[in-house]
C-alpha cells in the first residue's frame, strides 16, 4: 500500500511538472557570448543596433563563429529577430559581456541592464563594458573564434591587476540605484587592428559622460578601496628629461575622514597608505637598500600621486560623475534627515576633497 | 512480502513431525528401518562384519576415507569378539536410539554402527570441498587473504580461530523444508544484543521455503523490507571482517554451502567499507573511504547530469566546455536521453556478458567493447565522445563500490535518475535523489536505521564512517548493534 502511494505521488509529480519542460538541446542552440549595443543609424531615437556572435556546430570537429546584427526597440525583440536569422535557437545563458557603444551609452543603458537582470538564464556576473566609438567594431577586431571569452579574459586580467574597475551587472545596478555614487565601468577600444583596454568609462546615472585613462583609473581605484597588488609607472620631470619609477605595491588602503563645521560639511579627507617595492628607477641614486635612502623617492611619488588625484577630482567634477562616491561618503557621516535636506547633485561640486598619500617603499626588488 | 509461518503453527508442525518420526514400528529393528529409509539411495553403503555382527551404514562420499579406515575399520579388524563392548563404550561412539537422529547423522556424514539392538554414530565426516582460497569478490591488498568456502564447518573454524572466546555462541538452525540446510547464528554473549539474537533466530525459524542455497538468498528472506532495491544485510566473504563484526556486537549468520556470511544489523555505509580501510594507515584509510563515497555520487548521478545539462541547462557549464560538448554532439541524431540510455545499456550488456563468459572467451568482450563500441560508435556518429567518457567514468565508479550487490542496486537506481533527468532536467535529478534519500532513510536493518550514523545522527559513530579514525579514538561499538556493552575494553 505504501509503495503504491509513493508511486502515485511520483507519477503525479512527473505529470504535473511536465509543463515545466523547457528543453534546450545544446547542439541546436546558438549561445550568444557577447551582445553589442549601438545607436541605429535610423532616425528613430529609440532604435538600437544589436550585434552578437555565437558558435555554429555544423561541422563535426570544429565550430565556427557566426556574427549577426539586427535593429530593434528592445533587447528581447532583438533576440527574437536574431533567432529568426538562423537555424539555431538563440539563447543568452552564456553571455559574458555587454558592450555598449559610446553614443548609445550616453543616452542611458538602464533599459538594457534591467532587461538583463530580469532574465533568469543570465547570471549577475555578466560584465558591462563601454566601447570607444562603435561597439560592433570590437567584434570585427577580435582575432579568435570565441569573442565573448576573449573580451571576458581581457577584462579579467586587467581588473585582477586593479588597472580598470570591475563592473558586472550587479555592481552596475547597485551603484546606479544607490544614493550618492555613480557607476564606473571598463572602457575598451580599437587601435589599429587590435582591441585594447583604454581605461574606465564614467557614468552619471545610467548615462555615459566621459572617460579616464588607465593611469587615472588606477588612482581612482586607489581612492575607492583596498588594492591588493598592482603597479604604477611614475614619470617625474627633471632638469634633463624624466625620471621614471616603477612602483609595484602589494597593499594599499584608503582612509576616509569627513571634517564638519557645525551642521555643514567642511571637507573630505582621503588618506591612502601604500606599501610596495621600487622595481625600476632610471635616476637611481640609491646605494644599497637602506630605508633612509627611500625617503626621497617616497616623497617624489607622494607628490606625484597627490597631484594626479587632484586632477582626477577635477575631471569628475567637470563631468559631474560621482564615481568616487563623494556624496555617499557624506551620506554615511550624517543623519538621514540631514541627508534628505542636502542636494545630492551639488555635493560633488561643493564639498572639497583633500587627498594625501603615504607611500612606503619596502625594498627595491631582488638585488643579488 | 515473503510469507512466514506463524510461530504457533511451526510448533505444531514440529510436534507433528516428531510424532511421525518417533512412531515406533515395532516389528522392525532400527537397522531395518534405516535400510528402508535409505532404500533407493544407491550411493549409500552398508558394510557388514559377520564376525562381530556389525553393520556400518554411511555415505562413502560424505566421510573422510582415511579417518574412516583409521578410526573405524582398523579397530574393528583387530578387535576380538570379547573386546567389542569396551570398544563401543568409548565416548567416540555416540549411542543413539531415534531413527530420525540416525538418518540425520548419516546424511551429515557420520557412520552409523549397528550392533544387535545398539546403534552408534561416529563422526568421520569429511566430504570433498575446495581449499581455502582468497575470496574472488572481496579481495584485499593488505590484510588476510583467506576467504570463506562452501563448507560451514571450515568457515566456523576460520571464525573460531580468530575469536578465541567461549562467549562466542553458535546456534544451529536448519532452513528449508526439503534441504534442511544448516544456518549458524553466531554472536558473542555479553557484547551482542540478546533481543536481536532472538529476533533473528525467530525470523530464520519462520522462513517458509523449500530450499536455501546461498546466504544472499537467506538474507532476502529475513530482511525488514524484502521489496526494497537496497540490500539491508551485508554479506562478506572474509573471516577477518566477520570477526570484526562479532566484536562490534553484530550477529553473524553463516549458511552451509555458501561462502558469503551475513552481518546483521548493517547500515548503508557498511557497504562502502573494506578490510583495507582498517589495515592501512588511518589517513590513507580515510582518503580511500572518501574516494568511495565520491564514486557513489558519480555512479548514481554523473550520466544523469550529462543528460540534464545537454538537454536543459546549457548555462551551467563554462563556454569552452560547452563548445566541446556541442561539437561532439553535432553529428549525433538522437536526443541526449536516448543516446545516454543506449550507451548505458550497452555497458550493462558488456558487464553482464563479461561476468558470465568463461575467461578464455572473456577477452573477446574487452576487444569488442573497447574498440568496436567505443571507437566505432563515435566515428559512425551514433554517440558523442564526451558521453563515452561520462559512461565509462560512471561504470568505473560503480565498481569502486566494494559490495557487488550494492553496486548493482545503485546502477539500477541510476537508470531511474537518467530517465528523470531526460524528462525534467536538474529538477528531475533532484526529485530522483530525494526519493532515494527518503527511501533509504525509511529502511531498517533488524530495526536499526539504515542511514545511521548520518541520520539519525550518532556522533560517536562518525569515527568510523566518513573517517576511519585512529584506533585509539575508536572506543565504542557502533550504536546500531545496540550492544549492552557499548564501551570497548572497559568492563
Amino acid at each position: 500500500m505504501r509503495n503504491l502511494k509513493l508511486l502515485v505521488i511520483v507519477f503525479s509529480l512527473i505529470f504535473l511538472l511536465l509543463g515545466c519542460n523547457d528543453q534546450k538541446i545544446i547542439e541546436n542552440l546558438g549561445f550568444m557570448s557577447v551582445m553589442c549595443f549601438d545607436k541605429a543609424s535610423d532616425s528613430d531615437e529609440e532604435k538600437m543596433l544589436v550585434t552578437s556572435t555565437f558558435p555554429s556546430f555544423s561541422d563535426e570537429s570544429t565550430s565556427t563563429e557566426i556574427k549577426l546584427d539586427t535593429v530593434a526597440y528592445s533587447k528581447k525583440e532583438a533576440e527574437k529577430q536574431l533567432s529568426a536569422k538562423t537555424e539555431q535557437q538563440i539563447v543568452n545563458g552564456q553571455i559574458r559581456s555587454l558592450i555598449f557603444g559610446e553614443e548609445f551609452a550616453s543616452d542611458g543603458i538602464n533599459r538594457i541592464i534591467q532587461s538583463v537582470e530580469r532574465d533568469r538564464e543570465i547570471g549577475s556576473q555578466v560584465k558591462v563594458v563601454v566601447a570607444e566609438g562603435e561597439a560592433s567594431a570590437i567584434l570585427e577586431s577580435i582575432p579568435i573564434e570565441s569573442t565573448g571569452n576573449y573580451v571576458d579574459k581581457m577584462l579579467k586580467k586587467d581588473t585582477d591587476k586593479f588597472t580598470i574597475p570591475y563592473a558586472d551587472i550587479h555592481h552596475f545596478s547597485r551603484d546606479l540605484l544607490d544614493d550618492g555614487i555613480d557607476p564606473v565601468v571598463p572602457l575598451i577600444g580599437v587601435e589599429g587592428k587590435d582591441v585594447v583596454v583604454k581605461g574606465s568609462a564614467l557614468f552619471r546615472g545610467d548615462q555615459y559622460v566621459g572617460n579616464l585613462t588607465i593611469p587615472e583609473s588606477k588612482i581612482l581605484l586607489l581612492l575607492i578601496g583596498k588594492v591588493k597588488s598592482s603597479d604604477l609607472v611614475v614619470k617625474i620631470p627633471q632638469e634633463s628629461g624624466y625620471r621614471n619609477f616603477f612602483f609595484s605595491y602589494n597593499h594599499s588602503k584608503p582612509k576616509v575622514n569627513v571634517k564638519k563645521n557645525g551642521a555643514g560639511i567642511k571637507e573630505i579627507r582621503i588618506h591612502v597608505t601604500m606599501e610596495g617595492a621600487l622595481l625600476e628607477d632610471t635616476g637611481s641614486h640609491i646605494k644599497g637598500d637602506s630605508p633612509t635612502n627611500y625617503k626621497e623617492v617616497e616623497k617624489l611619488i607622494d607628490r606625484h600621486l597627490t597631484n594626479e588625484a587632484a586632477k582626477l577630482i577635477e575631471i569628475l567634477k567637470e563631468k559631474q560623475a560621482d564615481s568616487l562616491g563623494v556624496s555617499r561618503i557624506v551620506r554615511n557621516s550624517v543623519s538621514y534627515g540631514q541627508w534628505k535636506s542636502m542636494k545630492e547633485e551639488d555635493l560633488l561640486e561643493k564639498v572639497p576633497v583633500n587627498i594625501s598619500f603615504n607611500v612606503v617603499v619596502r625594498d627595491n626588488g631582488m638585488l643579488q | 512480502m515473503i510469507r512466514r509461518k506463524p510461530k504457533k503453527l511451526i510448533k505444531k508442525l514440529k510436534e507433528l513431525n516428531d510424532q511421525q518420526q518417533s512412531e515406533p514400528s515395532l516389528d522392525l529393528s532400527l537397522y531395518e528401518q534405516v535400510v528402508n529409509e535409505l532404500e533407493g539411495c544407491s550411493d549409500s553403503e552398508d558394510v557388514f562384519f559377520p564376525e562381530h555382527h556389525v553393520h556400518f551404514v554411511f555415505f562413502n562420499h560424505l566421510v573422510d576415507t582415511d579417518r574412516f579406515k583409521a578410526e573405524i575399520l582398523d579397530p574393528f579388524y583387530h578387535v576380538h569378539k570379547e573386546e567389542l563392548d569396551s570398544l563401543l563404550n568409548r565416548s567416540f561412539y555416540k549411542p543413539v536410539t531415534e531413527l530420525k537422529k540416525i538418518i540425520e547423522g548419516v546424511l551429515d556424514g557420520q557412520v552409523a554402527i549397528f550392533n544387535q539392538e545398539r546403534v552408534f554414530l561416529v563422526n568421520v565426516a569429511g566430504p570433498e570441498k575446495r581449499n581455502i582460497q582468497p575470496s574472488e569478490t572481496e579481495t584485499t591488498i593488505t590484510g588476510p587473504h583467506e576467504g570463506f568456502i562452501e563448507s560451514g564447518e571450515t568457515n566456523l573454524s576460520m571464525i573460531r580461530r580468530r575469536v578465541k572466546t567461549s562467549r562466542l555462541k553458535v546456534n544451529k538452525l536448519p532452513v528449508g523444508e526439503v534441504t534442511k540446510t544448516n544456518a549458524y547464528l553466531l554472536y558473542i554473549k555479553g557484547i551482542a544484543n540478546e533481543e536481536l539474537v532472538s529476533e533473528l533466530t525467530d525470523r530464520i525459524e519462520r522462513i517458509e521455503i523449500d530450499a536455501v542455497y546461498d546466504a544472499h538468498m537467506l538474507s532476502q528472506l529475513i530482511e525488514d523490507q524484502p521489496n526494497s532495491l537496497f540490500p539491508q544485510f551485508i554479506a562478506r566473504e572474509r573471516p577477518d571482517s566477520i570477526a570484526a563484526g562479532l566484536v562490534e556486537g553484530k550477529i553473524i549468520i553463516l549458511l552451509e554451502g555458501s561462502p558469503a556470511v551475513i552481518i546483521a544489523p548493517s547500515s548503508f555505509f557498511d557497504f562502502f567499507e573494506t578490510g583495507d580501510d582498517y589495515y592501512q594507515r588511518w589517513l590513507t584509510g580515510t582518503a580511500t573511504r572518501l574516494l568511495r563515497f565520491g564514486a557513489f555520487i558519480i555512479t548514481i548521478a554523473f550520466t544523469a547530469l550529462y543528460v540534464s545539462v545537454t538537454s536543459y541547462h546549457y548555462e551551467m557549464i563554462p563556454e569552452s566546455l560547452l563548445t566541446t560538448l556541442a561539437v561532439s554532439r553535432g553529428k549525433v541524431p538522437f536526443d541526449p536521453i536516448y543516446e545516454a540510455l543506449l550507451m548505458e545499456i550497452t555497458i550493462e550488456f558488456l558487464r553482464e556478458a563479461g561476468a558470465r563468459l568463461p575467461t578464455k572467451v572473456g577477452q573477446t568482450i574487452g576487444i569488442v567493447g573497447g574498440i568496436v563500441i567505443g571507437q566505432a560508435a563515435v566515428q559512425a556518429g551514433i554517440t558523442s565522445n564526451v558521453l563515452i567518457i561520462v559512461v565509462a567514468i560512471s561504470a568505473i565508479a560503480s565498481f569502486v563500490v566494494p559490495s557487488y550487490i550494492m553496486s548493482a542496486s545503485i546502477r539500477l537506481a541510476r537508470f531511474g535518475l537518467i530517465l528523470l533527468a531526460g524528462l525534467l532536467g536538474n529538477l528531475g535529478i533532484v526529485i530522483g535523489l530525494t526519493i532515494i534519500v527518503i527511501h533509504l532513510s525509511s529502511l531498517t536493518s533488524v530495526g536499526a536505521p539504515y542511514l545511521a550514523p548520518l541520520s539519525p545522527f550518532f556522533p560517536s559513530d562518525w569515527k568510523d564512517f566518513l573517517l576511519r579514525a585512529p584506533y585509539k579514538m575508536m572506543k565504542s561499538r557502533p550504536t546500531i548493534s545496540r550492544s549492552p556493552k557499548k564501551r570497548k575494553l572497559k568492563e
